[in-house]
């Protein structure tokens, strides 16, 4: 559990440093910005008190995800922007159906990369003309392109251990195993026995 | 009336309620004795008359060849100090004598050990109904032990009360080198018996060395202090995590102190400042993670079903059985399920135990049909 949270943090923290240099260029009178806005600070304060419940991921990061979808839907269908959605919309789904999240789990951090990837290629082919390569050296934004990926990737890392609710006990098995050791050396009843396997079997 | 099985369900409780509890310690817990006792008041007056020796120091100015120079001589002092401390104590030597296993004492248990005498002398109340045999604990009569009340309680009060006179007498003068021998007697009177304190007194082992826990009812309700086996490759584990944070704190503020003589504007100014931020986030998370874990996660994941077998062997005590069923129902722990590996391998499992007969096929199928929706 302790992994999964601190991965949120990192991921908490990412989006916090990127949102503090976007913060300039948010005008509060276009809608889009004030989602735009509301999508950063509810994912970095989501992620950052994960601590406190599991339910807070479970409920918020759906929401703040939306927000997501809403504000980089894209407008023209550059490869950047398209897989930048797709990355978001990966995400939402494994924030609502986390049975799947260790199959995809790679799949948004792959998005997000080759999203950053082409947007940094297509600034500074722009810019320079001279290949994306050249990206690392000249673009200004390459740091805060790495902060998304990062953020992005943690964000998965930490929704692959989320964990669903059962109806079965966490540990049962050991338990029953254990306990039909005893009943097998003689230190428990059957009937002892019996109500502890009903406690676990009968949920 | 505290009821047993209250009382065993706070012990429980407790045992999983602090940062550093071991983690495994439902699965190494051996339940030696869990008894209900009175525990007699004792009111003491100690009579003490200290005779103390020490070195002071004085310094003088004396004219040398025409030059001041400070001389400081030490002259030894010595005196008498008399005096006596009246208190009230439990009879407390059932620390030692009572269960088969000696109490751990080092520096972490013995303070803990205080504070849970201290409790159970302070805050513990408790009005005797008369029926308390019924729920299982015995009346065993503790006497007090002079040493144990004189090296607790009273030494210390010894102690200052010489260094309190010492320095009325030399004021302004610094004292090294105290030695005291104190020569005592005393008067202990067991208290009328609204006095007693009743408690339930848990022994108990964690690979094989003792620990104690007293479990009492006070204003609050049922509460319950007492030593425990610490981690302490945990609270390292905290330090490092505090180290790194200060560290990342110290080299994006070392960072941004170079880059912003140079350019206020810098990149690395402001990676520096991230850095600063960054840290003492992260130091604050920490310990609120640490602070929440301590008051509702531990509560919540530790006392599971997972600890069932384990519980189970407390539970052989009796009266505790009822306690681990309730506790069992009340905290298990279906809210921090599975991931569809663990699902893949609790099946797995429970295969195993149907093909060794301990479940039958039907009782499989269904737990299997309630994980499979996990995978």
């Amino acid at each position: 559990m302790f992994r999964k949270k601190l991965f949120s943090f990192i991921a908490s923290m990412c989006y916090l440093i990127y949102f503090a240099g976007m913060i300039n260029f948010i005008s509060l009178n276009r809608i889009m910005d004030i989602v735009y806005a509301f999508a950063y600070l509810s994912i970095i304060l989501v992620l950052f008190f994960d601590m406190l419940d599991d339910r807070i991921v479970k409920y918020g990061l759906p929401v703040s995800l939306v927000a997501f979808c809403i504000c980089r839907f894209p407008t023209s269908l550059t490869f950047s922007s398209v897989t930048g959605i797709l990355a978001y919309v990966i995400m939402l789904f494994m924030s609502l159906y986390p049975k799947f999240n260790q199959k995809i789990f790679f799949l948004p951090p792959i998005l997000a990369f080759l999203s950053q990837m082409a947007s940094i290629s297509y600034y500074a082919n722009r810019i320079t003309h001279s290949g994306w390569l050249n990206a690392f050296s000249l673009s200004p934004d390459l740091f805060a392109n790495l902060l998304v990926f990062v953020g992005v990737l943690f964000i998965c890392l930490s929704l692959k251990d989320v964990k669903m609710e059962s109806k079965i006990p966490v540990g049962g098995a050991d338990s029953l195993k254990k306990a039909a050791e005893l009943l097998r050396n003689g230190k428990m009843s059957q009937d002892e026995f019996n109500e502890i396997k009903n406690s676990i079997i009968s949920k | 009336m505290i009821n047993v099985v209250e009382a065993k369900k706070e012990f429980i409780r407790w045992l999983g309620r602090d940062w550093y509890t071991v983690k495994d310690i439902f699965d190494k817990i051996k339940v030696t004795s869990f008894k209900g006792m009175y525990l007699p008041l004792y009111s003491y007056t100690i009579h003490y008359n200290a005779s103390y020796s020490c070195d002071i120091s004085i310094s003088s100015t004396v004219r040398i060849d025409g030059k001041d120079q400070r001389i400081s001589s030490r002259v030894p002092h010595s005196g008498t100090v008399s005096g006596r401390v009246k208190g009230y104590a439990i009879g407390s030597d059932f620390i030692e004598s009572y269960g088969p296993e000696r109490v751990v004492h080092n520096s972490d248990t013995d303070s803990e050990l205080w504070k849970a005498i201290e409790f159970v002398e302070n805050k513990c109340v408790y009005t005797v109904t008369g029926n308390e045999l019924e729920n299982g604990f015995e009346v065993i009569y503790h006497n007090l032990n002079f040493d144990s009340v004189y090296d607790g309680r009273v030494r210390s009060k010894v102690h200052d009360a010489v260094e309190r006179r010492i320095i009325e007498v030399n004021s302004g003068r610094s004292v090294t080198n105290i030695h005291f021998s104190v020569r005592t007697n005393y008067d202990i009177f067991e208290t009328s018996q609204d006095l007693y304190r009743f408690v339930y007194v848990a022994r108990y082992t964690y690979n094989g060395r003792g620990y104690i826990a007293f479990i009492g009812i006070t204003d609050k309700g049922l509460e319950c202090y007492g030593t425990r086996p610490m981690d302490f490759s945990r609270k390292k584990n905290n330090r490092k995590c505090y180290i790194t944070a200060l560290m990342v704190f110290f080299v994006g503020f070392v960072l941004y102190m170079f880059t912003a003589i140079i350019n206020a504007n810098s990149k690395f100014a402001s990676v520096g400042l991230w850095l600063m931020i960054c840290g003492a986030l992260f130091a604050l998370w920490k310990f609120l993670y640490d602070y929440i874990s301590k008051n509702i996660t531990a509560r919540k994941s530790r006392i599971a079903l997972t600890d069932l077998y384990s519980m189970y062997k407390y539970v052989d005590n009796s009266g505790a059985k009822d306690a681990f069923l309730a506790i069992s129902s009340d905290n298990a722990d279906f809210t921090n399920g599975f991931t569809s590996e663990d699902a893949t391998e609790e099946i797995n499992k429970y295969r195993a135990l149907c093909a060794s007969g301990v479940i039958t096929t039907e009782e499989f199928n269904k737990i299997s049909s309630e994980l499979s929706k996990f995978i």
